[in-house]
């Protein structure tokens, strides 16, 4: 049994889609998972086993068909829009397989564009200052005032990984963070995620096809028709 | 960091790619908006500029028309007020250059003196024309061609103050002429386009020396015009200038006289116009003066039945004398007792004429009972209080008689001149007053004399005691507010701004469409930032905001570039209404005139159909998951309609269609085109149904597998299908509206020979300056004007004329006084005439035009009026009352009592003839004619009558041109209708080519297998275009075939209008622009490596 508190937790999670108004299409089936805080756990699966789906559900981007979805204890399926956009904002920080970098923003701002969404010109000073902290810490000291398309693409990514961390969330949930990445760039990036969730203690879910990255987590579950399995 | 900064490095960031295209798409759309409001303005300003240009500095005026007062009625005024006056003496007339090849038969000639250019904006450097010498205004100059030192023949028409239509007034009026040299041209704004009436267009002027002018017209010292400035003094108002006509208005004014008796010490009153107007009465009996009223009148024939005395005067007797006798009675003087051989209780008979409505002399015969026998020296005592008969009393013999009724000089005795010699006019017989009132009273008067018997009446006391009683109105003077009036017309007119947004309705749909496409092209592209704002914990309302106000800045600039766009615009379409569009308006002289409230109000207008359809995006974005919007290629909905559903609908659309052909005739009319109209509409839906089921149903038959580039862009259609019935239901509406209501003109031929027409089934219009008095119907009125008398098929329908206003659309200013006909109403009720659209009387609904000799009431006149000129004209319908005042100052409620579809009467309103004569009795003669002349006698009609009425200033055209003048307003307004349509249509096809870029966008990883499938990118770029193609192609050839069918009726109308070419290049060029479009487009888009799509995927 974990000292962790609970962070996260799906409860009989179920998601169905609707196509053409024929076919029931079900992705997720009864799922049951615990998230504690400071946890690390890596989703597998084959391509369309709903791996995604599970993520944005956890990430509040998507809301289950059936089912709870419990953080800190309180059931979020019933959130207004607006509540759970703050808990995205403040407790979550996504990294997708693309690093989705505003090319119109420099390093540093693209960083900083999660604080505008709920932070005042104080929070602002703030993460500013952690932002330079944080792109010091990834290597990207040097490329704060840069475009974004200066950056290569491991670059790029963990300039991504910097903005998930900006609100100091207490959950990092990436989709294939490294699927775009070459080898190299990619074992560096999970090396990275794994050293900022020891640093920050923030609970990482990572999706993924790679069972060395799989490895690196402390839980591993595997999905596949719709059934998730703890496999570690 | 923070939002203001994000938003700029956005913006920064799109500048090129979004903002640029944006702006620019918002320009056209504000600027055609903005355009079309700044017309309104400047077709407003131009008429209040033209208002000003004509009045110059006059406020109010006094037009009286046919009466005539005191030329130093202006003075007196002058003198007391100390306001700025013009006496103007203001007639009709012809100019004639060249011996008669170049004329202007309706020309304005004004008798001034200097003080008419004190009136005039600027002050110019005019005075009083000298003798023989005229200034011109610009209009006459262009018309004739005419230079300063030039000369040209001024003709007017002789005045008389006995109005045309009384009895005894002569038929032939004189014409005199002078040649004249052109001293000055006088420009628009040193009031050389003067006029009272509220029009646009310039009427032909003529300045002429006031005494050389009424002299000339044999009027001295008269006028009919007074011009006042009330606007230099303030402190004068209304009131007071109304108080100060009245206080100098005397009997002269009034055409009356008063004159003492020498030897009996009475004071006689009469009237220049013979007969004492009505009104006289009833001011006599107000005034409380001691009075004997008189009428006297010339007969044919006093006879017995073995004797007669030709062509005497009759009077009647006072009523205080001391013979009474009966109405059956007379009193005879002894000269005709002798000549008669009559006495005491013998018969007696009176042969007279009286005259009718339309001035035909009607001979009647009253028998009477000879009561007495009064001697020479008591008869002559009447002869004082004879009135000047025209052509009569100041004639030297009777052989030199010349009245207005036809007069056998052969019955003239020797004694008969005797008499006249030794007696004058002194009259033979006398009968009651009433019996002679009776017998002779006339709209014109009751009363010939007033005998004021009462020797403390000194004649200041009597004309003061009478005036005290009445006022100038009474006798046809008014001061009008014509500044006032002029200025409302003006502002109350065709509303431009409205007209032009409808007009322009298709260019701003299609601009607005198209930055429509252009936001939610850019809202689209950025779908990704969309969804990361979203996963980033951004509330919806905050990514709107974001959006909002970083496309915002794009709509103000786009806004404010428009509002100079729409300048050009204006400017463009002040052009096309000032040349070819000149149809429309029939001034060239518009002005561009900016309204800053006008400009805020486009750019407000604008700028909130930019905020709604970027906010239409944004929220249709926003309640898409997040997880979603960074997918591509997926579309948010995918619904369809049931096929079966389809095919019935079809089916039972074109069963309606079938119905339609084969149950209306095309050729019927204006019924046909609202059938024909749906039909087409029924087909334009049908088309669409079907188009949607076959791109829907591609796909699902087996043997439907795709085997060349062109099926397999069918099927693309398919499977974006709402894009795709979208494009092609936007080009085909566009093309049916454009053509259907562009192209659907009114014929200028279109049965015009039918009665139920516009014109009546009459050939010929025509209007004369100065009245006609024949009866052209009868054999001497032919003979006039030159028609073979023999011929019995020949109808001229005359009517009389009171010229206030135009109503008709050729008038951009709104009226509240139409100028009034008079018509013979049963005339046109036994022809059964023209076409009613309403009737207020249901029982006349069979013979309406017999309502206008219905009696409604006291000061209650039945009216009818074409519907174009009470709906857009006056604003007004069937039932309203207009408000007019009579020549005797009475107030008069013109009840409109019915409509007619467009005719030849547009701008006029129509009552009996009767109403007419009793309410404007000096308003004499035919000015209006409709002539139904036979194929055979048109050669002699068309070279006869001009010539032979050249002298009246007579203006003919075909009935049907003169309906083809209104429709020209009309056929002008759809060409501005089409050519801006197809404007707007070109301007949508520009959005085909972004729905292009959309699509592409949206499709690009699916594009991309095609290149990693080998396809080249040729045949890639081939299969776009082929898609699109199909929908531009589909969509015209439903558009125009759904129009064709609806313009049917139009192809069966003789003389319809169809501009074929406007609507071939219309059809040509819109799939022709459309597939440039398409191609640049595709070009553009697929010149970017398609690969990377596959990976992002």
């Amino acid at each position: 049994m974990s000292v962790h508190p609970i962070l996260f937790e799906l409860r009989n999670v179920t998601k169905s889609y609707v196509i053409e108004k024929v076919t029931d299409y079900t992705v997720l089936k009864n799922i049951m998972l615990t998230l504690h805080s400071g946890q690390t756990v890596a989703i597998t699966g084959p391509s369309g086993s709903g791996k995604s789906t599970m993520l944005n559900i956890l990430g509040t981007l998507d809301k289950p068909s059936e089912g709870d979805v419990f953080f800190r204890d309180q059931n979020i399926t019933e959130l207004s829009t607006n509540d759970l956009a703050r808990i995205r904002n403040q407790d979550i920080g996504f990294i997708f397989q693309l690093h989705h970098l505003l090319p119109q923003c420099t390093v540093l701002e693209n960083v900083l564009i999660p604080v505008l969404a709920f932070g005042n010109s104080d929070d602002i000073d703030k993460a500013t200052h952690r932002a330079e902290v944080l792109l010091t810490r990834v290597g990207l000291g040097q490329h704060m005032n840069s475009m974004p398309g200066t950056l290569s693409g491991g670059e790029s990514q963990r300039v991504a990984v910097v903005r998930a961390l900006i609100n100091n969330p207490s959950i990092l949930l990436a989709d294939e963070p490294t699927g775009s990445l070459d080898q190299d760039n990619a074992k560096s990036l999970m090396e990275l995620l794994v050293d900022l969730n020891n640093e920050e203690n923030t609970t990482l879910v990572v999706v993924t096809h790679s069972n060395e990255l799989a490895k690196m987590m402390n839980s591993v579950y595997h999905l596949q028709n719709g059934q998730l399995e703890k496999q570690q | 960091m923070n939002f203001f900064k994000l938003i700029v490095n956005n913006f920064k960031y799109f500048l090129h790619s979004q903002h640029i295209p944006m702006a620019l798409g918002t320009m056209i759309t504000s600027g055609v908006l903005i355009g079309a409001l700044i017309v309104g303005d400047s077709v407003k300003e131009s008429l209040v500029n033209i208002t000003y240009n004509r009045l110059g500095n006059v406020t109010h005026a006094i037009d009286s028309g046919d009466r005539y007062f005191r030329y130093q009625l202006a003075d007196e005024i002058e003198n007391e007020l100390e306001i700025p006056i013009a006496p103007v003496l203001k007639l009709n007339g012809f100019a004639i250059k060249d011996g008669g090849e170049q004329r202007v038969n309706q020309a304005q000639i004004l008798g001034i003196d200097k003080r008419f250019w004190n009136l005039a904006p600027n002050y110019p450097n005019f005075s009083e024309p000298a003798q023989n010498t005229v200034l011109i205004n610009e209009k006459l100059a262009n018309q004739l061609d005419l230079h300063i030192d030039d000369e040209f023949l001024l003709r007017v028409k002789s005045i008389d103050y006995f109005p045309v239509d009384a009895p005894f007034a002569l038929d032939i009026q004189h014409t005199a002429s002078i040649r004249v040299k052109v001293a000055g041209i006088v420009s628009d704004n040193q009031l050389g386009r003067f006029n009272l009436q509220a029009n646009q267009t310039s009427p032909f002027n003529i300045f002429v020396n006031y005494n050389q002018l009424a002299t000339l017209v044999d009027i001295p010292d008269k006028c009919n015009t007074l011009l006042f400035n009330l606007n230099l003094r303030n402190s004068i108002s209304f009131n007071e200038l109304s108080g100060s006509l009245k206080f100098n208005f005397n009997f002269a004014d009034a055409s009356l006289s008063l004159s003492r008796d020498s030897g009996s010490k009475e004071v006689i009153l009469k009237s220049d116009r013979i007969f004492l107007e009505p009104v006289i009465g009833d001011l006599l009996e107000q005034s409380g003066l001691e009075n004997q009223q008189y009428f006297t009148y010339f007969v044919n024939a006093l006879k017995t039945s073995t004797h007669s005395t030709p062509y005497s005067f009759v009077s009647s007797l006072d009523t205080d004398a001391s013979i009474k006798i009966k109405n059956d009675e007379i009193v005879i003087n002894s000269w005709l007792a002798r000549d008669l051989n009559v006495s005491k209780g013998d018969s007696l008979t009176l042969d007279y004429f009286i005259v009718g409505t339309n001035r035909d002399l009607i001979l009647e015969s009253s028998v009477f009972k000879i009561h007495s026998i009064i001697g020479m020296p008591q008869a002559q005592r009447a002869l004082k209080l004879l009135p000047d008969f025209p052509g009569l009393t100041e004639s030297e013999n009777c052989r030199d008689w010349d009245p207005g009724i036809p007069i056998d000089l052969d019955m003239i005795r020797d004694k008969d001149e005797v008499y006249w010699d030794e007696y004058h006019g002194t009259p033979k017989a006398f009968i009651n007053l009433d019996k002679a009132q009776e017998l002779w009273g006339n709209r014109f008067g009751n009363m010939t004399a007033v005998k004021f018997t009462n020797d403390k009446y000194t004649l200041s006391l009597i004309e003061n005691k009478i005036l005290d009683k009445s006022t100038p109105s009474l006798f046809g003077i008014n001061i009008k507010p014509v500044l006032d009036e002029g200025l409302a017309a003006s502002k109350n007119g065709v509303d431009f701004g409205e007209l032009f947004l409808s007009l322009s309705f298709f260019i701003i749909a299609a601009s607005l469409i198209l930055t429509g496409l252009l936001y939610v092209f850019s809202l689209e592209q950025r779908k990704g930032e969309t969804g990361l704002y979203l996963a980033l914990g951004y509330r919806p309302i905050q990514i709107k905001l974001l959006f909002f106000f970083e496309f915002f800045i794009t709509a103000v600039i786009g806004v404010l570039l428009g509002s100079g766009v729409g300048i050009l615009y204006d400017l463009f379409i002040l052009k096309a209404l000032g040349s070819i569009w000149i149809g429309a308006v029939g001034t060239s002289d518009l002005i561009l005139f900016l309204k800053p409230a006008t400009i805020l109000n486009g750019i407000g207008i604008s700028l909130l159909l930019v905020v709604i359809s970027i906010f239409i995006e944004l929220k249709r974005q926003t309640i898409v998951p997040a997880t979603r919007l960074q997918r591509r290629g997926q579309p948010y909905k995918i619904s369809k309609l049931n096929p079966k559903i389809i095919l019935y609908l079809s089916a039972a659309l074109f069963v309606g269609v079938i119905i339609i052909l084969f149950s209306s005739d095309p050729g019927r009319g204006k019924q046909a085109y609202g059938a024909f109209f749906g039909g087409g509409s029924m087909l334009l839906l049908m088309g669409h149904l079907l188009f949607y089921y076959f791109i829907t149903q591609k796909g699902k038959s087996p043997n439907s597998h795709v085997q060349s580039i062109f099926k397999l862009a069918f099927s693309n259609t398919g499977r974006t299908r709402s894009k795709s019935i979208a494009i092609t239901a936007i080009l085909a509406i566009g093309v049916f509206l454009v053509i259907t209501v562009g192209a659907n003109r009114h014929g200028t031929l279109v049965h015009s020979d039918l009665r139920s027409s516009g014109t009546g089934g009459f050939e010929y219009w025509f209007t004369t300056t100065s009245p006609v008095l024949q009866d052209l119907n009868s054999i001497d009125g032919k003979d006039y004007i030159g028609i073979d008398t023999r011929n019995d098929s020949v109808l001229f329908l005359t009517m009389r004329h009171n010229i206030i206003d135009d109503a008709s659309c050729l008038n951009l200013n709104m009226v509240k006084n139409p100028s009034i006909i008079g018509i013979n109403a049963n005339v046109l009720d036994s022809l059964q005439a023209f076409t009613f659209i309403k009737t207020l009387d249901r029982q006349h609904k069979t013979n309406p035009w017999l309502t206008l000799n219905k009696r409604y009431g006291d000061n209650i006149i039945p009216a009818v009026a074409d519907e174009t000129v009470l709906v857009w004209g006056l604003g007004k319908a069937v039932g309203d009352t207009l408000y007019y005042t009579s020549e005797n100052g009475q107030e008069l409620k013109v009840l409109i009592v019915g409509s007619l579809a467009g005719s030849v009467f547009q701008g006029n309103i129509l009552i009996s003839e009767d109403n007419f004569v009793s309410n404007y009795p000096s308003i004499g003669g035919y000015r209006i004619f409709l002539a139904d002349i036979p194929v055979s006698l048109t050669k002699q009609f068309e070279l006869n009558v001009p010539r032979l009425l050249m002298d009246h200033g007579i203006e003919w055209m075909p009935a049907y041109e003169r309906l083809a003048q209104f429709h020209t307003i009309e056929n002008t307004y759809l060409s501005i209708f089409l050519i801006l349509g197809a404007l707007g249509l070109l301007l949508g096809s520009i959005g085909l080519g972004i729905v292009i870029l959309r699509n592409i966008l949206e499709r690009r990883a699916e594009l991309a297998l095609f290149t990693a499938l080998g396809f080249t990118l040729d045949k890639i770029k081939k299969l776009v275009i082929i898609e699109h193609v199909i929908l531009l192609i589909s969509g015209l050839i439903i558009g125009t075939f759904s129009a064709l069918f609806a313009m049917m009726p139009v192809f069966f109308t003789p003389g319809s209008q169809v501009p074929y070419l406007t609507v071939i290049l219309i059809v040509l060029a819109l799939p022709l622009l459309g597939t440039l479009w398409i191609y640049l487009f595709t070009q553009r888009e697929l010149l970017k490596p398609l690969l990377p799509a596959l990976k992002n995927d």
